[in-house]
């Protein structure tokens, strides 16, 4: 019995240390500006301050607004284009097949900063520079590895009587695509759609050199401008990084548990 | 000759190229855009592009990497990411696995504990930086420094006194919440029969454990461990807004080092070569865990 008690004490503890960052998030957010200080960092706030969110939300809306449209119209965008692939890769082997496919995986391991400054003369080259566009084109060919990939996989579950059926019915590669296969992908689109927005979400350095305007900033450089001093007054920040957080959060609470199925079931399997 | 035809038609799509050129191109097209990013580094990974002395510019052959390979700096950050990377696996699989079986027992409030557990998955990485550095261990600010004080220690500047630990502890904090959420589900696949059929046959907890359990999740941890490894590899906000690579060369990745030649020094062919490494580097790793993972996981079983 003793026993049980210290390893749930010790347990408690340990959560209460791995909790302590988010802890820390979402009190310093509630706090007045005057309230924070070091020897109360760890507190409660004595008056609970709401403010913070409403000056977070004037300040930030706009960048989420950027990040919302990018990140949804990038997500979309790559989780078509990827399921495409995935059909193509899966249920019709071209000629060059088996060298197109490892070296579409190689492109899941490059450090985007390699080759971010010939991208961002690219970009600017095709008229995108500074813009929304530039930033969702280059999330949509950096995301296409990785959408391809899971699709393919998950593609190669589907018999090949299913397509083989289509095809004695006349139906075309399009047509296969649209009546067989496209249905069948609910479960892939999760998968693929949950990992792109959060990816893209989240993501830092293509926003940060791509995009030029503070007008056109997402909400991940705008934060971490503003959090970037030493002795600034966190509960803007954090509030900010609160409101920042929930759309991922709400995806996950939403489509979470099909999500991890689908990583297990062998959707990302090399 | 049809006969023989018919017989071996299992992959009907093998027989079938003609319809595909017909309408392949604009199928083509969009294959050849998964290769955009790792053919435009091999491009530059053998060409000379800086953009201080934009003139000079061709192709160069294998200059690009023998200038990396010399360097001692490329050495120490290989070192590092493997260090980092290798840690950070380690961290979030063990404690990953303790707390899913932890959440696999019923508990009152397991719900709520298990949404609190996987918070910090949401927090941005950049801001997750910024509060670790500055509101956690900051030798001033910071609430470990406070807490030292409070209990009489002098405080400890620990990205400056432990950068490489600090930032492991960094980002393993921040992948815990996935390597647990889907070593759960991995875990409430386990038929309880067969755990059962275990605790009849006399198995204590830990043989449960090592024997049933942990061979189950072969599959699960691979798939944990190769995800994790793609993203760890290429790890690179955390350490820009944390600790800047430093101090001296403690935490410079080989990301880090890629950024360093391509916004520091502005030699892009450089700076694609060790792209072109880090990709090997992912390659050699990746193969070298999952082994690891096959060999002494699915040894367990009986």
């Amino acid at each position: 019995m003793i026993g049980r008690i210290l390893q749930y004490t010790v347990l408690f503890i340990a959560t209460l240390f791995f909790l302590l960052p988010v802890y820390l998030v979402i009190v310093t957010a509630f706090k007045e500006p005057s309230a924070i200080t070091l020897s109360s960092t760890w507190q409660l706030p004595q008056v609970w301050y709401w403010e913070s969110f409403a000056q977070a939300w004037t300040a930030f809306a706009p960048k989420l607004q950027n990040s919302f449209f990018l990140t949804i119209t990038a997500t979309i965008l790559s989780a078509l284009l990827g399921s495409l692939n995935g059909y193509v890769l899966a249920k019709w082997k071209f000629p060059g097949a088996n060298i197109v496919f490892p070296l579409m995986l190689f492109g899941m391991f490059i450090p985007y900063q390699a080759v971010l400054i010939p991208l961002f003369q690219f970009v600017r080259e095709i008229g995108l520079g500074g813009s929304l566009w530039g930033l969702i084109l280059v999330h949509v060919v950096y995301g296409l590895p990785i959408t391809t990939l899971i699709f393919r996989n998950y593609y190669a579950e589907i018999p090949d009587e299913m397509i083989e059926a289509g095809r004695i019915d006349g139906a075309g590669f399009f047509g296969i695509y649209s009546r067989i296969v496209f249905p069948l992908s609910v479960p892939g689109f999760v998968v693929v759609i949950i990992w792109q927005f959060t990816q893209i979400w989240n993501e830092f350095l293509f926003a940060v050199t791509l995009v030029s305007s503070p007008a056109n900033q997402p909400i991940t450089v705008a934060l971490a401008q503003l959090a970037g001093g030493e002795a600034v007054k966190w509960n803007l920040p954090m509030a900010g990084a609160l409101l920042a957080a929930l759309p991922t959060l709400l995806v996950y609470i939403f489509l979470g548990r099909y999500f991890i199925r689908g990583l297990l079931a062998g959707s990302v399997k090399g | 000759m049809t006969h023989h035809r018919v017989l071996t038609k299992t992959r009907p799509q093998a027989l079938r190229p003609n319809s595909f050129w017909l309408l392949g191109p604009a199928v083509l097209l969009l294959i050849v855009w998964t290769q955009i990013p790792f053919a435009l580094t091999l491009y530059h990974s053998f060409r000379r592009f800086n953009l201080l002395n934009p003139e000079r510019q061709g192709f160069v052959g294998l200059e690009n990497f023998a200038s990396l390979l010399t360097d001692p700096i490329f050495w120490t950050a290989i070192l590092n990411t493997l260090v980092l990377v290798g840690s950070v696996l380690l961290i979030t699989v063990a404690v990953g696995l303790l707390l899913a079986v932890l959440f696999y027992q019923e508990f009152p409030g397991r719900a709520l504990a298990r949404t609190l557990a996987i918070s910090p998955f949401f927090v941005m990485p950049v801001v997750s930086a910024l509060i670790w550095k500055n509101m956690l261990m900051h030798p001033v600010y910071g609430l470990f420094a406070w807490m030292a004080e409070s209990l009489g220690q002098r405080p400890i500047d620990w990205l400056a006194t432990y950068p490489m630990p600090s930032i492991v502890m960094m980002v393993s904090w921040q992948w815990i919440p996935f390597a647990m959420l889907l070593i759960l589900t991995g875990l409430q696949s386990l038929s309880k029969e067969q755990l059962e059929a275990a605790k009849i046959d006399g198995a204590n907890a830990w043989q449960e454990f090592r024997y049933i359990v942990v061979p189950h999740l072969a599959q699960t941890l691979s798939v944990v461990v190769m995800l994790e490894t793609i993203f760890l590899l290429t790890i690179f906000a955390e350490i820009y807004a944390s600790t800047s690579g430093g101090p001296g060369l403690a935490t410079t990745t080989l990301p880090y080092l890629i950024y360093l030649k391509a916004f520091g020094e502005y030699r892009i062919g450089v700076a694609a070569a060790g792209a072109v490494f880090a990709v090997i580097l992912a390659n050699i790793v990746a193969i070298f865990v999952l082994r690891m993972i096959g060999r002494n996981l699915q040894g367990g079983r009986t």
